[in-house]
């Protein structure tokens, strides 16, 4: 498994289309490096337009959309809670049901791609649609409290492996 | 609960994280916790005695005689308390302070209990109601504070010693009413680096509406002519630019100081700055302190204690080259932060060197950002070479080993590493 921030590549040709392109570039797009900030443009191509996110912290819930998201992380980032973020997939199940589509994403947030230690790991819940021929995030909605264990079989217990390995 | 349509981190949300941030350092041990003893070369802690790297005291000055014996005498002469608020009577030792510290500045100054307190008395006064505030994320937690006294003036946060942002905001300004306050520090606690004074200074001359106000508390005794600090010394001439002092921290002593452009501004901020009336004074064994520093501060004895902290933090950057420790920055400062890859590696850093005989200072969440961990030590006067030379490699080890170790307990980070 490598930890890189990924560059970002024309938007088009990188979020077209499947699961994994659709995945990988809801993490590119959320991380940035220090002085820059969340690609939000291209964010806004990857949710549906009718999208919630709902964040669970130890203090309250957040019901939120894309515009609120991005004032709150706006406003961290001002504040100085972030001057930089680099989270990315370690595992991820799917369940379909029709037409919807259910992503348990487990993920770990660090300091850096070269970090060896985590800052956060908890899951994001996603549901996705498939509008216009595209899948697109309809709800994401984590817990930043409930971390996940992988030494207690949590990463197996989601079905999945670790990102990018057979 | 009701949908949030604009978010704006509450007020009471930032304290219950806030809450639960500092929590989890203090049930880790390493922060809110009360010393048995001893304030220089040494500090004991849980019954530890350690090598003391986390002191403010830079210069090492609370255990001159020519303090002590000024609280002492203070003590003496007037009581531990001056029973009256200083909008009727102050004691004595005041005006003889002001005066050292006028000569000390450059300028006129005005004496609060605190620094935080000089701000919450000082911004309402200065700030008019037509001006703009642009105010660094990182400035400390004090000035953050002060500004939101000011709730109708427009206030935008500039991220961390950005001067390419700060001009781009200025240039916006250029033609707005009133002036426009940059608010920052001069020296950062947490990171250990100055405000780019000559890119201000530059700025200061592109920008005749621009204002500074710098709080100068960590630089102040050890750094300048008279331990005035960098900022004054850019700046003392400057009729734009107020300068935040303090008295403890390398002062040795307590009280804040407001080093102001005319007495005109002095006496506006003695008269309408609400905690210059209605807070308590420095009581008169500080004031004692204050006055027995200040004029060893004018003293021929100040520039040799400067040069010797200065033998000592090139000492130390020395030994920390030699070690290869990485540093959140290069500046030669009495402050320095050796970055962590987590909050759990910089508790297990700060266990790992009491264990071997070191005290130092935790830096996490939210007094750094939550991705800027690290380990803040400082270097005093009371720390001999010796000293030094005996921390510095067992610093090194200690963050290796926590590194090593929180890799190799963690699968996840185990299979990253090969």
């Amino acid at each position: 498994m490598t930890r890189q921030l990924a560059t970002r590549a024309d938007p088009e040709e990188r979020d077209a289309g499947d699961i994994d392109a659709l995945m990988s570039a809801f993490y590119e797009v959320i991380s940035f490096e220090e002085g820059d900030a969340p690609d939000w443009e291209r964010m806004a191509g990857l949710f549906s337009s009718h999208a919630q996110i709902t964040r669970l912290t130890p203090e309250g819930i957040d019901y939120l959309d894309l515009s609120s998201f991005r004032h709150m992380a706006e406003e961290l980032i001002e504040l100085g809670a972030f001057t930089s973020f680099f989270e990315y997939e370690v595992a991820r199940r799917l369940d379909r049901f029709g037409g919807v589509l259910h992503i348990a994403s487990a993920y770990e947030t660090r300091i850096s791609p070269q970090a060896v230690d985590y800052i956060e790991r908890g899951i994001n819940s996603l549901q996705l649609v498939r509008e216009e021929g595209q899948w697109r995030i309809l709800s994401l909605c984590w817990d930043t409290a409930a971390r996940f264990d992988p030494q207690e079989s949590y990463i197996s217990e989601l079905g999945g492996k670790l990102h990018g390995q057979n | 609960m009701a949908r949030i349509e604009r978010f704006a981190v509450s007020h009471s949300r930032k304290i219950d994280s806030a809450d639960r941030y500092v929590g989890e350092a203090a049930r880790a041990g390493v922060i809110l916790q009360s010393a048995q003893s001893g304030a220089g070369r040494h500090v004991v802690i849980d019954g530890r005695t350690l090598l003391n790297f986390g002191s403010c005291s830079y210069m090492g000055l609370q255990d001159l005689p020519e303090l002590r014996q000024g609280a002492h005498r203070a003590i003496d002469d007037y009581g531990t308390q001056f029973h009256f608020s200083r909008a009727y009577l102050q004691c004595p030792l005041y005006a003889e302070l002001d005066e050292q510290l006028r000569i000390m500045a450059g300028r006129p100054v005005v004496v609060a209990a605190s620094t935080s307190l000089a701000h919450l008395a000082a911004l309402p006064v200065l700030i008019r109601d037509t001006d703009h505030m642009l105010i660094d994320q990182f400035a400390h937690a004090s000035l953050h504070t002060a500004v939101q006294l000011l709730p109708k003036v427009p206030l935008e946060i500039v991220r961390h010693n950005q001067m390419q942002v700060l001009e781009a905001k200025l240039e916006a300004l250029r033609n707005a009413p009133g002036n426009v306050w940059y608010i920052a520090d001069g020296l950062y606690s947490m990171l250990g680096d100055f405000a780019p004074f000559s890119r201000l200074k530059e700025l200061l001359d592109r920008f005749p509406k621009l204002r500074l106000y710098l709080d100068d508390a960590h630089s102040i005794s050890w750094l300048g002519t008279y331990g005035r600090g960098p900022a004054l010394e850019h700046f003392h001439d400057d009729p734009r630019v107020v300068v935040a002092m303090s008295l403890n921290k390398a002062f040795s002593a307590a009280g804040g100081v407001l080093a102001v452009p005319s007495e005109e501004t002095a006496d506006r901020i003695r008269r309408c700055g609400g905690p210059m009336l209605f807070s308590g004074p420095i009581q008169p064994p500080m004031l004692g302190a204050a006055v027995a520093s200040a004029r060893l501060h004018l003293s021929s004895k100040l520039p040799d204690l400067q040069s010797e902290l200065r033998g000592r933090l090139e000492a130390c950057a020395a030994s920390v080259r030699k070690h290869g420790l990485e540093l959140a920055n290069e500046e030669l400062t009495p402050i320095f932060q050796v970055p962590c890859d987590s909050p759990r590696i910089v508790f297990d850093v700060a266990e790992e060197l009491r264990e071997r005989g070191f005290y130092c200072c935790v830096c996490v969440f939210p007094a750094v950002p939550m991705n800027r961990p690290g380990l803040r030590f400082t270097i005093t006067r009371h720390n001999t070479l010796e000293d030094i030379e005996a921390f510095v490699p067992k610093l090194a080890e200690c963050v290796s080993l926590a590194h090593r170790k929180r890799a190799s307990d963690d699968p996840l980070a185990a299979q990253a590493m090969g």
